[in-house]
């Protein structure tokens, strides 16, 4: 049996600055598979990737595309090679139409007028042949993330592509999301595509793979057969060691005092849009109290409201016995409720500031890192810094360098050390997981349940069922703005929850 | 041990060094490019450039006397460059620093002129009274930010012109001073600015002044909790709000602080050389804090050197006229062509790395 290649990397090396970004790769992707590279963050799995792409230029090695060599100078070379690349971050133009994005810079018809109906057509019948589901009239603001994602599928088959690298397309998604888009990627193969796929994310890695190449620190650690392999092996050749993600043993809590309770809370928006539904709700001390939903059933806003963002129309939020509706978002934080929130870049970090200044962001106007709420001491912002960073294992150069140049993971750190430094009695965090490799995951949520251990309350807001089963004491799962029912983590399950996720009780 | 904690500190200050040298760099690019398109100019009006430029640079700086003069024009543009810097770091565009600047030397020319105190009271009076009057005339668009979210741009300019012609009304009515022109009061001597040095040089205690703002900006910014918090507003003002920090309050402030700055700029002016109010006494020092805080990346220090350059080129403009024969207002095109290159700092920025990256490869 000959099996015919679609790419070859051979030896392939590309060093940065102080950084083998990649060191003698070589993977061989048979035609027609779908080969996933897995690793944890910055192990140079993107790099690979825009060197195939003809983005970066290798400084040794040799890639062979159909069994043939190539040298790309830039993405042309490669697209000539009918390689196509969905990126992370979407390039889309969003006052344009999809079937105007798609066509964009290389426009069909004459110089003086584009060949829109004939157009139109093909992306129709491509739409329809992968079962994408995309109207090419549409303007691409008014999409969902999926369907823009799709619209970036769209582009590049409509440029007959034959390669197809995705890299992490699932990391925006949400896990019905995910389901849709790995149906997606198997028809693709289907139809004879190959497609190269990057992930950590092991359940869909085992889901839709042939063959999976584990990379670490640059180096390739091995090439598995799917059938062959299995979840724990996989993570222990990404992480290196073995990891413990499953159900944690949990303290017993019996009579602990409500530390929050949220009693008929609602919000409503533009006077019609009930985001919160009188939602009842009691967060004990020593307890990781799970929020189970799908996106965007008013989880956002109640954090919001618990955080004093928004101010909710009517109900009290009672934290340690106190009605704090009327409190502004510092005295709340003050009085010792803490958050994790869920976009880092955008709520969590200024990134333009360094490492040690994020590290007492909302801290920094008190003692010891400011004297008589004005002067800063810088000192005593860099000591505390080195504390954190040693204690949660935060890795950069020292704690000096700004924020953004940190990996998504140790941002994500220093969020986390900033507010559990705080000495909360509820730490809130959203999300806290997402976007993070194997590693830093399990380091967040063994941190999230060292402060339940300290008897602090944890409101855990997540769209990973996963991690809401194995950390949460109790979930509550949240529909339509109303909290649908609260139980017991242990003894329910997967399609329990999903059920009740649309709205239905554990019993009906 | 030591040298492993040591290492990345000393490979963090050489970036840090580098990024500093590249921010100069483009800079200096910037106002060679605007010097260069500037002669094409003045070429294309068929005067000799060179002749021109050094007329330029003798006037600012051939003599003691005409160094002074550059020191001196050099004040009030520095006051406004950090005006405009402190407020821009906060993520608050004050384009109103003219009407701040107006307003405040109104101020001190009624309190220098109708305010009788001995001159160790009198004096800081004076300069008390333009840094409030600025911060009075910030205030309005602050306050309509605040409560109706109106843009500060906008109000702020046209705060400008309100000042300018309150500042008209003024001294054609109620505060119309003796003489023939349309002129304020002469201030008492005891609210004038002490000289630094013995005449023919002219350079006043202003200057002092205004080197003492630079610094106290620096201190505010870098080293209080209300600088850190207005960088963080500055930077991402979502992360600031969650994190406890109140945007609203702190884009106001910074809005008051500047309109103080410019104030201050106004009231040096009153007290330091004009001593009366006439019609349309500010050069537009006001605008021209604009392209200071631009050149100098909002960094207070650097605003000391890029309001010099400003400050040359005022002083310097009429020695250009007088023996080059070329308009004065040729340096507010070279001014103009600044700003320009200086905005294109990502086009030049991008040639730099190309051509950086060709030598690599």
């Amino acid at each position: 049996m000959s099996v015919k290649y679609s790419i070859q990397l051979k030896d392939i090396t590309k060093r940065f600055p102080g950084i083998v970004a990649n060191d003698h790769i070589t993977i061989d992707v048979e035609q027609g598979e779908i080969h996933t590279l897995a690793g944890e963050n910055g192990a140079g799995k993107s790099t690979l990737m825009n060197i195939i792409y003809g983005l970066y230029q290798p400084d040794e090695g040799q890639i062979f595309i159909n069994e043939q060599p190539v040298h790309f100078q830039s993405s042309k070379d490669s697209i000539a090679h009918k390689i196509g690349m969905v990126h992370q971050h979407f390039m889309l133009i969003p006052k344009l139409t999809v079937a105007e994005n798609i066509v964009v810079g290389q426009e069909p018809g004459s110089r003086l007028k584009v060949d829109r109906a004939g157009a139109e057509k093909r992306i129709r019948e491509l739409s329809e042949k992968y079962g994408l589901k995309i109207d090419p009239h549409a303007k691409v603001a008014d999409l969902s993330v999926t369907e823009q994602q799709r619209v970036e599928i769209l582009k590049i088959l409509y440029r007959e592509a034959e390669i197809l690298i995705f890299d992490e397309p699932t990391a925006v998604l949400t896990p019905q999301e995910i389901d849709e888009f790995c149906d997606i990627l198997l028809g693709l193969k289907a139809s004879g595509k190959t497609i190269l796929f990057i992930s950590h994310k092991m359940a869909e890695v085992m889901k839709i793979s042939d063959h999976i190449t584990v990379i670490r620190r640059g180096k390739v650690i091995g090439t598995v057969r799917k059938d062959e392999t299995n979840v724990d092996e996989l993570t222990r050749m990404m992480v290196g060691r073995d990891v413990n993600l499953s159900r944690r043993e949990r303290k017993e809590f019996t009579d602990q005092p409500n530390l929050l309770e949220l009693k008929n809370v609602s919000y409503t928006v533009n006077k019609t849009v009930k985001k919160l539904d009188g939602i009842n709700l009691q967060l004990k001390a020593g307890e990781v109290l799970g929020i189970a939903g799908v996106d965007g059933n008013g989880q956002e806003e109640l954090v919001q409201a618990i955080c004093g963002q928004i101010t909710p129309d009517s109900g009290e939020i009672l934290f340690k016995g106190d009605n704090i509706v009327k409190k502004g978002i510092r005295a709340r934080k003050d009085s010792g409720i803490a958050l994790v929130p869920e976009d880092r870049h955008r709520d969590g970090l200024v990134l333009q500031y360094s490492v040690a200044d994020n590290l007492v962001l909302g801290m920094h106007y008190q003692e010891p890192y400011a004297h008589g709420h004005t002067w800063m001491d810088y000192k005593a912002i860099h000591k505390n810094a080195e504390t954190l960073q040693d204690d949660f294992d935060i890795r950069c150069a020292n704690v000096d360098v700004p924020a953004g140049t940190l990996s998504g993971g140790n941002q994500q750190k220093i969020v986390i050390a900033r507010e559990a430094s705080r000495n909360p009695d509820v730490l809130i965090a959203v999300q806290p997981t997402r976007g993070l490799d194997i590693g830093a995951m399990e380091f967040v949520q063994k941190t999230l349940l060292e402060q339940r251990d300290k008897g602090k309350g944890v409101l855990l807001f997540s769209l990973e069922l996963d991690e809401i089963l194995s950390v949460s004491d109790r979930i509550a799962v949240i529909f339509k703005g109303r909290i649908v029912d609260v139980v017991d983590a242990e003894g329910v399950t997967r399609q329990e929850l999903g059920r009740m996720m649309l709205g239905s009780h554990k019993d009906a | 041990m030591e040298t492993k904690v040591k290492k990345p500190l000393f490979a963090l200050d050489k970036k840090k060094l580098q990024e500093t040298g590249l921010s100069l760099l483009i800079t200096l690019i910037a106002l060679v490019m605007a010097l260069v398109v500037g002669a094409l100019v003045i070429w294309a009006f068929g005067s000799n450039p060179i002749e021109a430029y050094g007329a330029l640079w003798r006037g600012a700086f051939g003599t003691g006397i005409a160094f002074t003069v550059t020191l001196g024009k050099a004040v009030p543009v520095m006051l406004t460059g950090l005006a405009v810097a402190i407020a821009f770091r906060c993520s608050v565009f004050n384009i109103g620093a003219e009407g701040q600047l107006l307003i405040g030397a109104m101020c001190a020319a009624l309190v220098g002129a109708y305010v009788h105190l001995p001159m160790v009271l009198h004096l800081p009076l004076t300069i008390l009274a333009s840094m409030v009057g600025g911060m009075i005339w910030a205030f309005f668009p602050a306050v309509l930010k605040l409560k109706g979210n109106v843009n500060v741009v906008i109000s702020t300019i046209m705060f400008n012109y309100i000042a300018q012609y309150l500042i008209s009304y003024l001294i054609l009515g109620p505060f119309k001073g003796p003489g023939e022109s349309p002129a304020t009061a002469t201030i008492d001597e005891t609210a004038q600015l002490p000289d630094l040095l013995p005449k023919p040089y002219v350079l006043n205690l202003g200057f002092v002044l205004a080197l003492v703002a630079v610094v106290a900006v620096y201190i505010i910014l870098n080293r209080t909790s209300l600088g850190y918090e207005m960088r963080a507003v500055g930077f991402n003002p979502n992360a600031s709000r969650t994190n406890g920090i109140n945007v609203n309050r702190n884009m106001f402030l910074a809005l008051l602080i500047s309109g103080a700055l410019a104030g201050l700029a106004g009231g040096i002016e009153v007290t330091g050389s004009l001593d009366k109010i006439v019609n349309n006494f500010s050069a537009n020092y006001g605008f021209n804090g604009i392209p200071v805080a631009l050149m100098a990346h909002n960094n207070p220090f650097a605003i000391i050197f890029s309001a010099l350059l400003i400050g040359a080129m005022r002083s310097g403009s009429a020695m250009m006229q007088s023996s080059a024969g070329i308009s004065k207002n040729m340096v507010d095109v070279i001014q103009g062509l600044i700003i320009v290159f200086l905005c294109a700092e990502h086009v030049i920025r991008y040639y730099i790395k190309r051509m950086g990256g060709k030598k690599n490869a």
